[in-house]
């Protein structure tokens, strides 16, 4: 094992000191690293200092999901992409802040408190896993990993400048994430290069018999070919689908459009019709979910349970459940059982379906004519804490950009493409078809090449 | 065009008890605004035209899989019960959730008065 790993692991405490005000980490584990780095296997992660996100199951470390609900859990296993990071030789060093059960947009709804942007501390670090974008955007740690529902990871990598990739979904065993809507639910990774973002996808990704919608499809090594990376043939979205961009985002996104064409690779206007749904249909079937999968945080067999002598199990399972929730969580809870209940069921929740369907089928007729899609990332710059917590649904519109891809399972990254006149960072995101994410990364690398050197 | 849906606050009182959850009045009154603005939202899905496509549960369209059933090793007793609620130090004064063998919830079944 070099020194330089062992010193960096060794510095985490002092290194979380200096940027304590950011409130990204939950819990240091550097300790734990430090006493296993000498029986830490040599793998492709060997150099890698790597924070994951409070969701994620490490077997004898709290998993809190930022929620008073788990206070004083424990977990009694480890997530499988968690273990396979310590088998690639990784060096877990952090559990990081995040919206409570990922619930949010922002990395605000955290019974911790919320996180702080790194390149202005009045603002959001998107989220819901800010925390592992900021550790990741500070270099505190060389990849993080997170979880993404609906842009939960490429949303706060574009407001902290880094990249962030959603695998398709199947792609990671969710096996030890603490489940938010299992139908879209997908383990993410933060990285500050193309390169290492693959490096631990590769470490992560393939078939794990405890998650049963894993998937079996072999995953594809990458190495960067300028060749290969110059003959995709490239969608971008039509003007009316761009309404609403902050028009420096817009002029960032014409850049690109104007280096991809310059460099000789086909690029066409694609429509993706239905997209336009995808919010609403994205809150109908991820909240049904969500009140589903939140049903087991009833006080009985671990974390928080409220209880006096005058309590029968009915009022357990109310107080426990009342007190441990936050706002946001018990908003989504209500929306779920709404939209689940007698007689709204099939004009929500079959309605939504049916736009999933349809949004899918949007993607399934890009991905015939080109390989990648670019769009924009955010709508917007980074905003700011305190802004929107109180208009839910204006925090949920912020993410008309990631949701589709969701909906559609396919995988998606937002990579960094410099700064706005504002000083901060603006993300871009390329997609691709189902398991087409050695796509994204010739193409990210192709751009990484051109603006970062 | 449709009426536009609300929830009251009563209403939304009755829906977080299927759901396990209790509200103040106060709380009522701010979720049923938000959550009917929210749903004013989502109901711009009835302009959404889906002809007659079936509905989308899953992505991957996965069949079920199946395992032999084969006795493999289970989490231990002792490491489950260690996560029972009230259990540490801090929280002595509440009562223990677990004897070390069960979990322990308030009874069930009262005596007749």
């Amino acid at each position: 094992m070099t020194q330089p790993v062992r010193d960096r692991i060794a510095g985490i405490p002092a290194a979380l000191q200096e940027q304590s005000a950011l409130n990204a980490v939950i819990a240091d584990i550097s300790p734990a690293a430090l006493d296993g780095l000498e029986a830490a296997p040599e793998g492709a992660l060997s150099q890698l200092l790597l924070g994951i996100k409070d969701n994620l199951n490490l077997a004898g470390s709290a998993a809190t999901c930022a929620s008073r609900t788990l206070q004083g859990y424990i977990s009694t296993y480890t997530a499988t992409a968690v273990q396979q990071l310590l088998d690639a030789g990784g060096h877990l060093v952090v559990k990081t802040n995040m919206d409570e059960f990922a619930m949010g947009s922002s990395s605000e709804y955290s019974c911790f408190g919320p996180v702080h942007n790194p390149h202005d501390a009045d603002l959001v670090p998107g989220g819901s896993s800010g925390g592992s974008a900021v550790v990741v955007a500070t270099g505190l740690v060389d990849a993080a990993l997170g979880s993404d529902t609906g842009g939960s990871v490429r949303q706060p990598a574009a407001f902290c400048g880094i990249y962030g990739l959603k695998p398709t979904y199947g792609r990671v065993s969710r096996y030890g994430l603490v489940a938010f809507a299992s139908s879209f639910d997908q383990i993410g990774v933060f990285a500050r290069s193309t390169g290492t973002t693959a490096s631990v996808y590769q470490a992560i990704a393939g078939h794990d018999a405890r998650d049963s919608t894993s998937a079996p499809e072999p995953v594809r090594p990458f190495e960067f070919d300028g060749q290969r990376a110059r003959s995709l043939r490239v969608g971008i979205l039509p003007p009316a689908e761009l309404a609403g961009l902050d028009p420096e985002i817009l002029e960032r996104y014409r850049e690109l459009i104007a280096f991809m064409e310059g460099e000789g690779l086909p690029v066409q206007e694609i429509s993706l019709p239905h997209a336009g749904h995808g919010i609403a249909a994205y809150y109908i079937l991820t909240t049904a979910e969500a009140s589903s999968n939140l049903a087991r945080f009833d006080g009985i067999r671990y974390g928080r349970r409220l209880q006096t002598a005058d309590s029968d199990l009915e009022s357990v399972y109310t107080d426990s459940r009342s007190s441990g929730f936050g706002p946001e969580v018990q908003r989504r809870i209500m929306l779920g059982t709404y939209v689940l209940s007698a007689g709204y069921m099939d004009k929500y929740y079959g309605r939504a379906q049916r736009v999933r369907r349809s949004i899918q089928g949007d993607f399934t007729a890009a991905f015939s004519e080109v390989d990648i899609l670019l769009t924009p990332t955010t709508p917007t710059f980074p905003f700011a804490i305190g802004s929107q917590v109180d208009n839910p649904l204006a925090m949920y519109l912020s993410d008309l950009f990631t949701v589709p891809m969701s909906l559609a399972g396919i995988p998606a990254m937002s990579i960094p493409v410099g700064q706005g006149r504002n000083g901060l960072p603006i993300g871009l995101q390329l997609c691709a078809t189902t398991f087409g994410e050695e796509s994204i990364f010739q193409m990210s690398q192709l751009i990484e090449n051109q603006f970062q050197t | 065009m449709p009426t536009k849906p609300s929830v009251t606050p009563e209403e939304l009182r009755k829906l977080a008890g299927l759901a396990k959850l209790h509200l103040t009045p106060a709380q009522a009154q701010q979720y049923a605004g938000q959550i009917s603005a929210i749903l004013a939202h989502v109901q711009t899905l009835e302009a959404a035209d889906t002809g007659d496509l079936a509905p989308l549960s899953h992505v991957l369209e996965l069949a079920n899989v199946a395992r032999l059933d084969e006795p493999v090793p289970s989490m231990e007793r002792d490491l489950a019960l260690g996560n029972a609620p009230g259990r540490d130090a801090a929280d002595k004064d509440k009562p223990r959730a677990s004897d070390g063998e069960f979990f322990l919830v308030p009874a069930v079944l009262k005596p007749d008065p």
